[in-house]
């Protein structure tokens, strides 16, 4: 018997706690079932090395709602512990694993792979990003420090970024310019090191080819198509839209094609590592607590990740979480903001690659605008969605009549009403809604 | 007004006709000849009326009316003329009128399409420089007002016939393998400059006028930058690009390059004709319509309703080119044209910051074609002056931002 196993062997006998009112009994609620109080204390014994760590009390509860997250079941865990040295801690984290026991559910999710997408990339790409904008002597938070990958589980677990004062902003309200230009920020220092560290590890990004839209699967079409096909049905209501609602039944056989041509390789065009889903929920805010404005930004949930055009990021982010007003006029000019820092940041990086000219990026984008067009239509309607009680995977993905009648009704919502009210006589005069665009 | 040319006789108007009539006989009963035109009216030629009573050889000896216009070169001084040489815009419009016009109209006639486009040609001298047409005016056809400028009615009007003329062009040009495609000599080309002192001396005027105004001065900084590469990006830009689908453009559309006729009890304009075919070039079908929105279009259909009128455009542009069966590039879908669209943006700004301010100026102080062409004090001060106008000023205002965040005041911009 070595000395560690003899002190793990002391440490597996039970104590004799004196009995303090002040601590509480561990709560544990709805929580996968292998997340245990032992769980958590070997992760935290591993994350600060640290064999003697004792958790004292675990309060562990469900973190989200219905419709606040279709990726995956997250967990919050409150943990009171003690040190080798005696000091004692009160940490928070997110516990983010996969769906349990749906078969639907991960039959349908199978083939993107999320899970295992994610891990890889806090595991193992989102380190070295952070590594080359400290190489510029950036050092801007972008995303969540992980505290432990669990392959077996699928689970990873965050510090809980709510208990340092990061909120998920209002999803129905739509982001002000302020909070925009901060994401925009992060979102092209991101792209800037992803484009980067393709380069420099020699295309390693390139592989991640599985995106919403992807040559591999269609799994995903009864959500988008099925969306579209609830907004067709809801426009073709509207007087002086017939002729628009029947162009957008024409549109629908081409559909997931169309979206598979946003997320190929366009020759020439500049690439990057896209986060894929960024959108309102995918964004927390730290806000000043005496002013109220937004300060600062953390950028979550990263399953969907594709490596492409950043029109992937921009459109899908501009289409669905901005207030309306930036949403229908601004985007362009928000394009232009995060260029200025995406092709600043590619050049303190020193990227061997050709970085265009902020008109040639614009045209770079044009080819991909279908995107932006997707998400008003058939997007902005999910994240939107005011009738909660429904809104479930199943909902989304499935094709029966409640799947029906959930999409119906995200186009009731007056403000995605007003989205296609008004951005689908644009999208028509862009040629966007035409199947052979 | 500019005199009459001396050699337009009595004896030359009748072998003109004769020639256009295919009669030897024909003979000139009346003639009446008067000068056409203002001073900064136009600045491409001298135009001269003529009103000729004649009657032809085979009949009996009826009497018939025509009304002419004649255009002749300018008598500029000399060192306008050498500027001006290497666009060789006389020999050019008299190449378009008499070989290239006829048949664009023949194609269009093929598939039942008989709408005029342009005036025809009576006759084209090389020796004189000058071009014999109808005169429009007398068939109720008028300059509308370029200070007023267009609305949706007239725009959709020229967009119409402007749409079947460049189709048909493309595929005049396919069907004589590339017999439109010396056309090379539109505003920016590749051989000469000589267009800078208006154009670079423009942005300079609009830059300075800028730097003085506090929401403006941070483009005036990259429209100095820009200026040294301006004619460069401008050559880019008029390069037609392979693959797409090029077109004979006209080259220099805008208000006073339109005649309209109207109908005498409602007053609604119900045709229009294109006119003065000097700087037609072969390229991008885009180039047309940045210039003719930029420097013709009323507000706020000019700065609103852009996205519909390339639609409107390009429909019947796409239609025209299918009837006619053209077969040497996909025919663009809308999405793919109005990338085509973004491509060529640069012209949208030259056309709005550059030449706009020149085309509604209603300044005659120093207004000549001198003073426009060329860098010197006379030249500066009518610049600087264009930019005094409050509709000029508001015009900039709205839409040197939006061109910046195109990235089209960048000097990398064409790279």
């Amino acid at each position: 018997m070595s000395v560690s196993d003899l002190i793990s062997a002391f440490d597996a006998i039970p104590k004799i706690q004196a009995v303090t009112p002040d601590v509480p009994a561990s709560v544990i609620l709805d929580a996968p079932e292998w997340l245990t109080e032992g769980y958590l204390q070997n992760t935290l014994r591993k994350y600060y090395s640290d064999q003697r760590l004792r958790i004292d009390w675990v309060k562990v509860n469900p973190a989200l709602g219905k419709g606040e997250n279709y990726g995956g079941v997250l967990t919050r865990v409150k943990a009171q512990f003690t040190r080798s040295d005696g000091t004692s801690q009160l940490g928070h984290y997110i516990v983010k694993s996969t769906f349990e026991g749906d078969e639907f559910a991960q039959n349908t999710m199978e083939p993107y792979d999320i899970f295992n997408r994610e891990m890889e990339i806090y595991e193992k790409v989102l380190p070295k990003q952070k590594a080359l904008l400290l190489e510029i002597g950036d050092t801007e938070q972008i995303f969540a420090e992980t505290m432990a990958v669990d392959m077996p589980n699928s689970a990873l677990i965050f510090e809980d970024l709510n208990a340092r004062g990061f909120v998920m902003p209002d999803r129905l309200a739509g982001l002000n310019l302020k909070l925009a230009r901060i994401v925009l920020r992060k979102m092209a220092k991101m792209h800037a090191t992803s484009a980067v560290l393709n380069q420099r590890e020699n295309h390693c990004l390139e592989t991640y080819d599985r995106g919403f839209f992807n040559r591999y699967t269609e799994n995903y079409a009864p959500a988008f198509v099925g969306m579209f096909e609830a907004a067709t049905r809801r426009v073709a209501q509207w007087p002086g839209f017939e002729a628009t609602a029947e162009k957008m039944k024409s549109l629908v056989p081409m559909y997931m094609e169309l979206g598979k041509r946003i997320f190929d390789i366009s020759p020439g065009h500049i690439s990057v590592l896209a986060h894929g889903d960024l959108w309102t929920n995918n964004v927390l805010v730290k806000y000043d607590k005496d002013s109220g404005e937004p300060e600062d930004v953390i950028i979550i949930d990263f399953q969907y990740v594709a490596w492409g055009s950043p029109a992937i990021d921009l459109f899908y982010f501009m289409n669905s979480s901005l207030e309306f007003e930036l949403h229908r006029d601004q985007q362009e000019q928000l394009i232009a903001f995060y260029f200025g820092i995406f092709s600043d940041t590619l050049r303190r990086l020193q990227y061997q690659e050709t970085i265009p000219s902020l008109h040639q990026f614009h045209q770079q984008l044009h080819q991909k605008k279908f995107y932006a067009a997707h998400v008003s239509m058939s997007v902005f309607g999910i994240h939107r969605n005011v009738e909660t009680e429904n809104a479930d995977f199943n909902a989304l993905m499935e094709t029966n009549q409640r799947a029906i009648n959930f999409k119906n009704a995200c186009y009731q919502n007056p403000i995605t009403s007003r989205v296609l009210r008004e951005l689908l006589p644009v999208y028509e005069a862009e040629g966007l809604l035409d199947a052979d665009q | 007004m500019a005199a009459a040319p001396e050699w337009l006789t009595h004896a030359y108007i009748e072998h003109a006709l004769r020639c256009h009539f295919q009669d030897d006989g024909l003979a000139i009963a009346n003639l009446e000849i008067n000068p056409a035109l203002g001073p900064g009216e136009n600045y491409g030629g001298v135009l001269t009326r003529a009103r000729v009573t004649f009657a032809l050889s085979n009949r009996n000896k009826t009497e018939q009316l025509i009304n002419l216009i004649v255009k002749t070169e300018i008598d500029d001084d000399e060192l306008t003329q050498e500027l001006m040489a290497p666009y060789d815009i006389y020999n050019r419009e008299m190449t378009i009128y008499q070989e290239v016009l006829p048949k664009i109209k023949d194609l269009l006639d093929e598939i039942g399409d008989a709408e005029r486009i342009f005036p025809t040609a009576i006759y084209v001298d090389r020796e004189r420089m000058a071009i014999i047409f109808e005169d429009l005016s007398v068939e109720g056809y008028v300059m509308a007002d370029r200070v007023r400028r267009l609305n949706i009615e007239h725009t959709h009007l020229i967009l119409r016939k402007l749409a079947k003329f460049h189709a048909a062009s493309a595929v005049l040009n396919e069907r004589q393998k590339g017999s439109l495609e010396g056309f090379d000599r539109g505003f920016f080309n590749r051989y000469t400059n000589a267009y800078k002192g208006y154009f670079v001396g423009g942005l300079l005027a609009a830059a300075r006028w800028m730097s003085q105004v506090p929401k403006l001065a941070e483009y005036s900084k990259k429209l100095f930058a820009l200026a040294p590469h301006y004619m460069d990006i401008g050559r880019e830009c008029f390069a037609p690009q392979a693959g797409q689908v090029n077109v004979l453009a006209h080259g220099d559309v805008w208000t006073n390059n339109v005649m309209f006729k109207y109908d005498p009890e409602t007053g609604r304009p119900v045709d229009v004709l294109l006119i003065d075919f000097q700087y037609s070039f072969w390229g991008s079908p885009c180039i047309d319509l940045h210039h003719f929105f930029n420097t013709s279009l009323k507000e706020p259909l000019r700065r609103e309703q852009q996205s519909n009128l390339f639609q409107f455009y390009h429909s019947i542009f796409s239609e025209t080119l299918e009837k006619l069966d053209y077969q040497e590039n996909p025919i663009p879908s809308l999405h793919s044209f109005k990338l085509q669209v973004e491509q060529k943006r640069f012209f949208a700004m030259h056309s709005a910051v550059v030449v706009q301010p020149v085309m509604i100026s209603q300044d005659p102080t120093d207004a000549c074609f001198n003073a426009l062409m060329n860098d010197d004090e006379r030249g500066i001060r009518f610049k600087n002056r264009l930019y005094h106008n409050p509709i000029v000023q508001q015009n900039l205002h709205a839409l040197v931002p939006y061109f910046d965040q195109k990235g089209l005041l960048e000097v990398d911009q064409a790279c």
